[in-house]
């Protein structure tokens, strides 16, 4: 339990510890990297095994102070980012020394992830702002990283869209204070859940102002939260951001950013907090849906390698979001099963593109080809990955779309699931694409010298293209249990968060509170 | 653990290993994997003689084994143990990577085992979609023309994967569990069912090969090497693909008459114009694959009529093309290899060279065009009666028949002109002469044609009663009582096969009489000047059937097939494309469109939710 | 009247940035967004006529509760301030770069990224 506010406060030290080692010992500042992170991957780990349970920060209870909550949603995130952010970290050293500045981008790199994992396990709105933005400004500033026109571009625009998306979400979260007087998320569940809710049914609603200004606030979250998750239309900045930011970077925000500041505090504010309604999740998969095919489709005409990876990470949110928004047990798990599937893939994507880029110079696909001749370890993670996205089994995309399609079915949207079909099959036309002109037929001439990336690089591919398989596993019963559906509860079941957060008291007749 | 594992895993891992051989074990890999391959094929036997208990898991069956999967199982076994045989004779070192020819061939294997023994729905996807890896993977192997065909076929066999995902999901709804060998027949009532049932039977289609999902079976046969071609396309592909439909058709779902007579149309017009495509190609191995195409749609009829001897017909069907058209792959294989061609105007006369391989294929290709007494003709003339027993689906029947007995004229056309172009004729310029096809390359061939024959003559005896029937038992409506009833009167076995053997005495008999009278051999001559040989009679078989394509109908029907109007996958792509450049140039790297994007997009959902609650024009 | 005085300098705010072309004025206009935002949580606390909310032994805990403005927001609103002031800075950092790049604070001129 005193464990959690390690989980934020690890990766805060090293953020700013790393920028202080000297520039001759750059060395020291990677081996420091890799241990903070691998400190972070145990942790999670640990964390895992742990009971569901709260920490008060200061001592001061909720609903009064600000609290970190870990349950099954927060561990499995937890989980998914310190791993994740291991291997990209053990990707990082030999990657940038392309760069100047390294340990500047430890520090934002480890300011981020102190972020995320705030966000994941923080049970107050407004600190969850906070960290929200923790992560997204150390983002805009490592996508203009590289100080280059395009890396520059994308950075402002990302910049403006996040900050307005920002302003959307304190705005909502002012909204919620106002006619709730509190933004613990907890005890903000208890009292919008006894004024009704969004149907605006309850006693605290005489003339439906608070509830058209609750849904004000809802519809807030969705846009602001929506924009962080990049959801079409809230997508434009990502196809720019992502293939801009330095590759370790771009695995970083298209694996992790975009699901914990994005789709996780989605999920929760809209599932713990405010509560799901049939016309909110209508809103979500319609969204969702949406996504999924507007990226798919302009993912398929793109020939930058990045870009056409970032494209699909709008694609692969659609699921995530889709299935999500069913808000049936089946669809939050087959959910969050691709949220998962999606951390581990997309990094190994965008890793094996940098790994091109590293040796060839170039992310045109055009340019590339027969590159597994001379980069096997690459070509075959990259195939792995595409297999992965693009569902063919015995990789993990196949099981989760398999389980989102039936979730889809069980919940009588077959629209939906031919929609998430017909995606599958775009995704497939667009990676088998990528696999064509990149990797696959002769060896273009120009390439003739080039050889595998280095050691560090490879392995770190080559261990999330091991996880791609073993996540798989996540289809069995039991890990499926213990993991996914543990999470799934923690976020449907609304009750039991309150429960969990503010003890069996039962929070709602605190008078005390409601004076101001 | 049940035995029914090991004829999966067993390749699977074996399969792996090779993958990750050393370069040093090269040379040793054909030997280890023929090994491997027959004791799968071992493991196959066992499995389907001893009948193991099924495999379950939290009380779900996963494997299971009934007749019909060990029907495939052991078809499955059979033909990858000839092709790896055939393989080890076919490549010399250094033609190809050994680790990863074989490494992917024992990696299909096994998953086609997988799906021949599987129960549940998800594990047969998982496998089903598993085999789509080795085949992209050998076609794949590094020219520019394998990989983009390589391309199209994974994304037509994974997009109908995706396609099967929407059927299981569909299946699971309407019974509520995935198991697929429990007699479910759910009835096509809701809307889940008919997605399952329409679902389903296009990825079953799709891995068959027939229309319109075909078109990576003739671009697929030209490019991957010819045992791979032998294997996946034409027989384990086939298999399994039919097996899947039979299951739809006979146990999963309870068919009605409309989707029946709908598959009976995908599988005439297959038929038909599969084989019409076939007869205008000049590339053996293209041909050959059209034919693999054509072929689907006898198979895709016999099981859509759902009578007895039309589903018996059907399925010996399925078994007797993958014997014939793996051997004529294998015979095209040899002559490829001994003249380096696949063009058939470039070939010719290897009659006198190769012989065996000549008569392996004359049996092969007078099997394909249904020739007594030949398997061929045998599942052939069960599919015709089967089309006829089902008259009571309207008057469908007769096109159906019509397309199929036309079809299988054009099959006989166009393999005679196979014949002649390869094996007939005068051989053309002295190439370097190939190597001859070794022991190892011949015994395939010849168990394979030999099994043609075995088949056609004991058609009812051998491969109804002994295979076909036992595969089918426990489904309701066909046994032999059933089969017998239809087929009786219209053809009984015995004296079909007597009468045609005295026809063949018969035609001999006239044949050595008209060679008595002998004929003068001499020089020919053009206007009184000696003709060379060469130039007078190198008839080319391709040039027979040019006058076909020039037909005022056909001509534009060949045109426009030219231009890839009947691909369904290069419309699709087009199509796909005009939407991605429309999309593309809303994204204009202008901010304010974007941020205009999001007030919008925050407008509506704002209108929307304030709209479903009823508050608009209460508060604001 | 609180909500609607917010709404309005947000939407100007958004306005701003939905309509100019200069970078400098876009940052203004963020900031204009940002600061509507604050401002609303400020009065959301606020109270006619009330006191510092500074707990002191001389008052009675109820009647200080009774009169103090509500210190929560302003806590909020420092850190937003803190945070949007991180944003500012980093914003008219890349500005200025991008104008050093492209030799221009027109921001549709700056669209290398598209398609």
């Amino acid at each position: 339990m005193d464990l959690l506010p390690l989980i934020v406060a690890v990766p805060l030290l090293a953020g700013f510890v790393l920028p202080l080692v000297p520039k001759r010992a750059e060395r020291l500042a990677d081996g420091l990297a890799l241990l903070t992170a691998a400190v972070l991957a145990a942790l999670s780990i640990v964390a895992l095994r742990m009971p569901d349970c709260i920490y008060a920060i200061g001592g001061w209870n909720p609903p009064i102070g600000i609290n970190f909550v870990l349950d099954g949603a927060s561990k499995l995130m937890l989980l998914v980012v310190c791993v994740i952010t291991f291997v990209i970290t053990l990707y990082s050293p030999a990657y940038m020394v392309r760069f100047t500045g390294k340990r500047k981008f430890y520090a934002l790199f480890f300011l981020m992830v102190a972020g995320m994992n705030g966000v994941v396990l923080t049970g107050d709105m407004f600190n969850l702002f906070v960290f929200i933005e923790i992560a997204s400004i150390a983002s805009y500033a490592l996508v203009g990283f590289g100080c280059q026109k395009e890396e520059l571009e994308a950075s402002f625009r990302y910049l403006v869209l996040g900050s307005v998306a920002s302003s959307m979400i304190l705005l909502g979260i002012a909204l919620l204070y106002a006619k709730m007087g509190t933004v613990n998320m907890a005890h903000l569940s208890d009292k919008i859940a006894a004024a009704g809710g969004l149907g605006g049914a309850g006693p605290t609603t005489p003339e439906g102002k608070a509830s058209a200004l609750l849904i004000f606030a809802t519809v807030l979250f969705i846009c602001g939260l929506g924009l962080k998750a990049a959801l079409v239309p809230f997508h434009a900045w990502l196809p720019d951001a992502h293939p801009s930011a330095p590759t370790p970077i771009s695995a970083m925000l298209s694996g992790l950013l975009i699901k914990t500041v994005g789709v996780y505090a989605l999920a929760r504010v809209l599932f713990s907090v405010i509560g799901i309604t049939p016309v909110v999740s209508n809103v979500l998969m319609i969204l969702g849906a949406l996504s999924m095919v507007v990226g798919v489709f302009v993912a398929i005409g793109q020939w930058d390698f990045k870009r056409l990876l970032a494209y699909h990470s709008i694609s692969q949110m659609g699921y995530i979001v889709l299935a999500i928004g069913l808000a049936t047990p089946l669809g939050v798990v087959a959910g969050l099963f691709h949220l998962v599937n999606h951390a581990i893939f997309k990094p190994l994507l965008f890793l094996t593109a940098g790994s091109v880029e590293y040796r060839t110079g170039t992310r045109q696909l055009d340019q590339m080809g027969g590159l597994n001749k001379k980069m096997p370890v690459t070509g075959t993670t990259s195939f792995i990955a595409s297999m992965s996205i693009a569902g063919v089994p015995p990789f993990n995309g196949f099981f989760s779309k398999l389980l989102i399609i039936i979730a889809c079915f069980q919940a009588g949207r077959y629209g939906f699931a031919i929609a998430a079909v017909v995606v599958s099959i775009l995704t497939l036309a667009s990676f088998t694409k990528v696999q064509k002109y990149a990797f696959f037929g002769p060896l273009k001439q120009k390439w003739g010298r080039i050889t595998e990336v280095p050691a560090t690089m490879a392995a770190a591919m080559a261990l999330l293209a091991v996880l791609c398989l073993a996540s798989s596993a996540l289809m069995l019963k039991g890990p499926r249990e213990f993991l996914l559906g543990n999470a799934q509860r923690s976020l449907t079941e609304r009750q039991e968060y309150v429960e969990r957060v503010l003890g069996n008291k039962h929070a709602g007749g605190d008078e005390s509170l409601k004076s101001f | 653990m049940s035995l029914l594992i090991w004829p999966i895993a067993l390749p699977i891992i074996v399969g792996a290993l090779v993958f990750c051989a050393p370069r040093g074990l090269a040379k040793y890999l054909k030997w280890f994997s023929v090994v491997a391959a027959a004791t799968t094929f071992g493991l196959c036997i066992t499995c389907v003689a001893e009948a193991p208990p099924s495999w379950t898991v939290n009380g779900e069956v996963l494997l299971a084994l009934d007749g019909l999967g060990s029907l495939v199982l052991l078809g499955v076994g059979f033909f990858s143990l000839l092709m790896t045989l055939y393989s080890a004779g076919f490549f010399k070192p250094g033609d190809i990577s050994e680790s990863y020819y074989y490494g992917n061939i024992l990696l299909s294997v096994g998953a086609a085992c997988g799906v021949a023994v599987a129960s549940n729905l998800i594990l047969l996807a998982l496998f089903w979609g598993l085999l789509g890896i080795p085949l992209y993977l050998l076609i794949n192997t590094g020219s520019e023309r394998g990989n983009t065909v390589a391309k199209k076929t994974l994304l037509i066999l994974g997009g109908t994967d995706s396609v099967l995902l929407l059927g299981i999901a569909a299946f699971f709804v309407s019974t509520g569990s995935f198991d697929m060998l429990v007699k479910s027949q759910v009835p096509v009532v809701s809307v889940a069912a008919w997605f399952g049932v329409i679902c389903i039977i296009i990825a079953a289609l799709a891995k068959a090969g027939a229309m319109p999902f075909h078109t990576w079976v003739p671009d697929a046969s030209e490019t991957a090497p010819v045992p791979a071609v032998a294997m996946l396309p034409a027989s384990l592909d086939k298999l399994l693909g039919i097996y899947l439909l039979a299951r739809v058709f006979l146990t999963m779902y309870h068919i009605p008459n409309s989707v029946k007579i709908a598959c009976m149309l995908i599988g005439a017009g297959t038929i038909v114009f599969a084989v019409m495509a076939a007869m205008m190609q000049h590339n053996l191995r293209r041909l050959l694959g059209f034919h693999a195409v054509s072929q689907v749609g006898y198979m895709v009829l016999g099981i859509a009529t759902g009578t007895a001897i039309g589903v018996v017909g059907g399925l010996f069907h399925m078994l007797n093309h993958a014997i014939y058209k793996s051997c004529l792959f294998l015979a095209a294989g040899a002559a490829e290899k001994r003249t380096g061609e696949t063009e058939l105007a470039r070939m010719g006369g290897l009659a006198k060279v190769m012989p065996l391989t000549f008569v392996a294929a004359v049996v092969a290709a007078f099997a394909i065009s249904g020739i007594p007494p030949l398997n061929g003709f045998a599942s052939k003339w069960m599919v015709y009666n089967g089309i006829i027993a089902a008259k009571d689906m309207g008057f469908v029947w007769v096109i159906v028949l019509v397309a199929a007995m036309f079809g299988s004229a054009l099959t006989l056309a166009s393999f005679v002109k196979v014949l002649h172009s390869v094996f007939l004729g005068q051989p053309k310029e002295p190439r370097q002469a190939g190597k001859q096809p070794g022991i190892l390359m011949l015994v395939p061939m010849l168990v394979l044609s030999g099994l043609c024959i075995l088949l056609g003559i004991f058609a009812v005896r051998l491969g109804v009663n002994k295979i076909i029937l036992p595969a089918l038992a426990g489904i309701e409506g066909i046994d032999e009582a059933a089969f017998n009833q239809t087929l009786a009167g219209s053809w009984g076995s015995g004296t079909a096969t007597i009468l045609l053997i005295a026809a063949l005495i018969v035609g001999l008999i006239i044949y050595l009489f008209s060679t008595f009278t002998r004929a003068r051999e001499d020089e020919s001559y053009v206007g009184g000047e000696v003709g060379t040989r060469a130039e007078m009679y190198n008839f080319e078989g391709v040039e027979f059937y040019k006058t076909v394509g020039e037909m005022p109908l056909l001509k534009n029907l060949y045109k426009q097939a030219d231009a890839k109007w009947y691909d369904l996958y290069e419309q699709l792509r087009r199509t796909t494309f005009y939407i991605t450049g429309w999309l593309r140039k809303l994204h204009d790297g202008v901010l304010h469109t974007y941020v205009t994007w999001c007030v919008v997009g925050l407008v509506v959902i704002l209108w929307w939710l304030l709209y479903s609650y009823k508050i608009l024009g209460r508060a604001f | 009247m609180v909500y609607l005085l917010c709404l309005v300098l947000f939407l100007i705010g958004i306005y701003g940035v939905l309509t100019q072309r200069n970078l400098i004025k876009i940052i203004l206009s963020l900031a204009v967004v940002e600061s509507s935002v604050s401002l609303f949580l400020i009065l959301l606390g606020y109270r006619v006529g009330g006191i510092a909310p500074i707990e002191t032994a001389a008052r009675p805990h109820e009647s200080f509760i009774g009169m103090s403005v509500d210190p929560l927001p302003q806590a909020m609103v420092l850190t937003a301030i803190v945070i949007s002031l991180g944003v500012l800075a980093l914003s008219i950092a890349i500005a200025m770069r991008l104008y050093q790049r492209y030799g221009t604070y027109d921001v549709t001129q700056i669209r290398n990224l598209r398609g």
